[in-house]
């Protein structure tokens, strides 16, 4: 099954987990399984229109959803990556 | 690679490339095989790099840079160093509490290699001093813990065409890119607004390794930028989970509905 991979700050709405596996066939269908698996996930990641918020980049394996169709097919051994801005830096 | 152009390369070719001194301290680098020898440390003699800001990625960034026998550091900064500082910056030691970032960070990179040119602005960068920041410089280095900074110098760099290599850190991830104008994505092309969460400087956990590491990172792609060693990461976004060791590379590609970049631009600002 396609693995996601999630990041130190959303952690928290996924009881931890750094990665959790979903089903699902295309990208529509897998991100649509994160989402009912873990509610507080899409309520970070997306916005009040359902879209993935801006400073989110998301990639199935090394390519950007921006460069994906929805239909596209995700096989077992595929990797979802959210990847949210960070800034630090440090003071 | 071919390395880029830089802004001054006085050397003349009946003068030898580097001095005996130079040989010695720079022997082991030199012995790098993809390195490119001594016309690749002659390039880094002469370029210049403008490094905002020199904490714990950006610091890391410039210690290693001067380490590697860049030619001049333009180091960004404002504050002064306070103790929480001191579990992830290189530059900063405990007898340095309440001096001037740029104050101890001069001090500690002359003392690392007294032949870089060092310029030090004690102020952080904002669009009122980012065209001084990056007009000098051949390439420039963004370690800033603020979007608006980091937007800033996005800005800049695109409108003066000028090679930009970010690295940002959270905790214990990282990510690091390098922007090359006209060429590859800019910083708002990947991210085209802020996280409304990340409002202040002080957001984020860091453990000495991760910011060390971006900044290692940072320091080896402006190396290769400058020498054209190796595969840069244009085009593409480097991150890091030091937590799992789970690193990964995804390719990033310009948007052509960019507000900075794109043909459509209208202006040089982001909306925060």
């Amino acid at each position: 099954m396609p693995r996601v991979y999630v990041p130190t700050m959303m952690r928290k709405c996924v009881d931890g987990k750094s990665s959790f596996e979903v089903s699902g066939q295309t990208v529509s269908e897998v991100l649509a399984s994160a989402y009912r698996a873990f509610p507080a996930l899409a309520a970070e990641v997306l916005d009040k229109d359902g879209r993935i918020k801006p400073f989110i980049a998301v990639f199935i394996n090394s390519t950007s959803l921006h460069d994906m169709e929805n239909t596209a097919r995700v096989r077992d051994d595929d990797e979802v990556h959210f990847v949210p801005a960070m800034a630090g830096g440090v003071d | 690679m071919p390395p880029i152009n830089l802004v001054e390369n006085s050397h003349s070719s009946t003068e030898p490339l580097l001095s005996a001194s130079e040989l010695e301290r720079y022997s082991r680098q030199l012995q790098s095989e993809g390195f490119g020898g001594q016309p690749a440390q002659a390039r880094l003699r002469s370029a210049s790099v403008a490094v905002s800001r020199c904490g714990g990625v950006g610091g890391t960034c410039a210690m290693l840079l001067a380490r590697a026998g860049i030619g001049k550091l333009v180091l960004a900064h404002g504050g002064h160093i306070v103790r929480e500082n001191l579990n992830r910056m290189h530059l900063a030691y405990t007898e340095d509490l309440n001096r001037p970032y740029t104050e101890a960070f001069e001090e500690k990179l002359r003392a690392i290699n007294p032949d870089v040119e060092l310029t030090a602005i004690a102020q952080n960068i904002g669009e009122d001093n980012v065209d001084e920041f990056v007009s000098g410089a051949d390439i420039i280095a963004d370690g800033a813990p603020l979007f608006e900074e980091r937007y800033a110098m996005n800005g800049e760099a695109v409108r003066r065409r000028k090679p930009l290599v970010s690295g940002a850190m959270y905790d214990l991830e990282g990510y690091a890119t390098t922007i090359v104008p006209g060429e590859t994505p800019c910083l708002a092309c990947i991210y085209p607004v802020r996280p409304d969460y990340w409002v202040d400087a002080h957001v984020f956990p860091v453990i000495g390794p991760i910011s060390t590491i971006v900044g290692a990172v940072m320091a080896m792609e402006v190396i290769k930028l400058v020498t054209g060693t190796g595969e840069t990461l244009k085009g593409r976004l480097w991150r890091i989970d030091l937590e799992q060791n789970v690193a990964r590379q995804f390719t990033v590609k310009r948007r052509e509905d960019c507000e900075v970049c794109s043909s459509k631009a209208g202006q040089l600002s982001i909306r925060a």
